[in-house]
């Protein structure tokens, strides 16, 4: 009678165990499982410009400094008319890589204008709202979402151009600012050098996370 | 047993919900990869004296230095000086990389052409006091002197420097140059040689406006006794320096610089310049 006993503790206590390792491995597993990841890689040729033209002067500051990530709900990737509910883009740049071609230039940029000691980076971070099928085999992303710089944060939609490229994404997005909405001043000796709107043009990499691992 | 799985499965709980509330996302912000040059002073001149900033590789800058020989003194007959005659030099630079400079220049002075090079050797970045240390070294010949060929060479002058600058808060950038010039006098029949000290400060009121100040101290000589002293201010806009001051030197070109200044800076000598740079890629 008294191993009938023991033999029922025992079974219990495996069925404990088991359900205790299974709820451990359920609830440690990292994220959905339905869902990619895609990293701007870094080592690639990525490529942001900022362009200013001014009655007076046009003048274009480049980066190579970009980054952030691309989160894809469910296991298609980007793929036209698919739902994209929770999933996210999100790019940042580092501003003080921007080179306008004049060293002079760009420290009063940095220094005068985007202080960029206090506001290191411009950032991107939108819900991804649909993928749409373009022309030339290139599908559309349309973004909506917060843009930051100079410390100040304004809505922005904005829509990217997407092509495979690997196991990956090459991405070129484009759109404008205003200068004036970020609270960033213009030199007043300069204001006709400078344009208050600035387009932005992107070109940057995606990579599977575990491409990159 | 069964109640201390129990118990463990129980202290998971709080875990396990706080990594579920964690966004999914495994990116991370990596290091910064930008290398900023460091810039004490934001020109590559003080007024005659160098400063160790150089310019972008690739990039030419345009001199244009003026010094009108009539003190101010001369009142308003003279319009303070600006009626001239004046002793002019144009120069040109161009940065052989972002480290390495060199500039051909020529001024009215004895038909001087000098040819300098400059090196941007070394930054110590800090907080609160960073410094950025350069060479510089160049040659001048005075193509009018009188009774000489122009090939003759007792006519060239040769120089060196060393550049020490940095910047107390961001504002006021200080400068230490100590120089050495071989030939003094070129219209003298013997090469002496000359050690002196430049120092000189700009003060960076607003992105525009700076206030500065060069004091140059030479060994006293016969052609060139004072030692000169530059006051005045700094605009700067885009690629452009503006520089307007007073100065007791009428000398433009390194080498005639070094030498010393022939009147003292008093008000019947000082006399009004100007230098003026654009940069042009």
């Amino acid at each position: 009678m008294e191993s009938d006993d023991t033999l029922i503790d025992m079974i219990s206590m495996r069925a404990t165990l088991c359900h205790c390792v299974a709820f451990a491995l359920v609830a440690f597993l990292p994220g959905p499982l339905l869902a990619q990841e895609y990293h701007i890689a870094r080592s690639r040729e990525n490529r942001v410009v900022f362009i200013s033209r001014a009655p007076i002067d046009e003048f274009e500051g480049i980066t190579h400094l970009i980054d952030g990530y691309a989160y894809i709900e469910g296991d298609s990737g980007l793929v036209a008319g698919a739902d994209y509910t929770g999933s996210e883009l999100y790019f940042e740049v580092e501003l003080n890589g921007l080179d306008t071609g004049i060293r002079l230039r760009d420290r009063q940029m940095r220094d005068d204008y985007l202080e960029t000691d206090r506001y290191p980076y411009a950032t991107y971070s939108a819900a991804i709202e649909s993928v749409e099928l373009s022309s030339g085999g290139e599908q559309t992303i349309n973004a909506s979402g917060t843009f930051s710089v100079h410390g100040v944060e304004r809505p922005l939609q904005i829509s990217c151009n997407s092509v495979a490229a690997g196991a990956g994404y090459r991405v070129r997005c484009g759109f404008e600012v205003l200068l004036s909405d970020y609270n960033i001043r213009r030199p007043s000796l300069m204001f006709l050098k400078l344009s208050d709107t600035i387009r932005l043009q992107l070109d940057f990499y995606l990579k599977p996370v575990d491409a990159e691992q | 047993m069964k109640n201390m799985l129990l118990a463990l499965s129980l202290m998971m709980v709080p875990t396990m919900l706080a990594q579920a509330q964690d966004r999914p996302v495994r990116w991370r912000r990596g290091e910064p990869g930008a290398q900023i040059p460091l810039t004490v002073f934001h020109s590559t001149q003080s007024v005659h004296l160098p400063t160790a900033e150089t310019m972008q590789q690739g990039e030419l800058q345009f001199e244009i230095w003026h010094r009108f020989l009539p003190p101010i003194s001369s009142g308003v007959n003279g319009l303070w000086g600006l009626d001239g005659p004046v002793n002019v030099r144009f120069g040109l630079g161009y940065a052989l990389t972002d480290e390495f400079v060199f500039t051909l220049g020529r001024s009215n002075v004895q038909d001087n052409v000098d040819l300098q090079f400059k090196y941007r050797a070394l930054e110590i970045p800090s907080e609160n006091l960073p410094f950025l240390i350069g060479f510089q070294a160049g040659v001048g010949w005075n193509t009018d002197v009188a009774g000489r060929k122009d090939s003759d060479s007792r006519n060239f002058q040769y120089y060196g420097q060393i550049i020490i600058n940095t910047i107390i808060d961001r504002r006021l950038a200080v400068g230490l140059v100590p120089s050495y010039l071989n030939n003094i006098d070129v219209s003298s029949a013997e090469r002496e040689n000359e050690v002196s000290l430049g120092l000189y400060s700009h003060y960076y009121a607003s992105e525009l406006l700076g206030l500065l100040a060069e004091w140059h101290i030479s060994e006293s000589n016969v052609s060139a006794p004072f030692n000169a002293l530059t006051l005045g201010v700094q605009l700067e806009t885009g690629g452009h320096f503006f520089k307007v001051f007073v100065t007791n030197s009428a000398s433009l070109n390194p080498s005639l610089f070094l030498a010393g200044a022939v009147s003292p800076f008093d008000s019947d000598d000082i006399r009004l310049g100007f230098n003026i740079t654009r940069l042009l890629k």
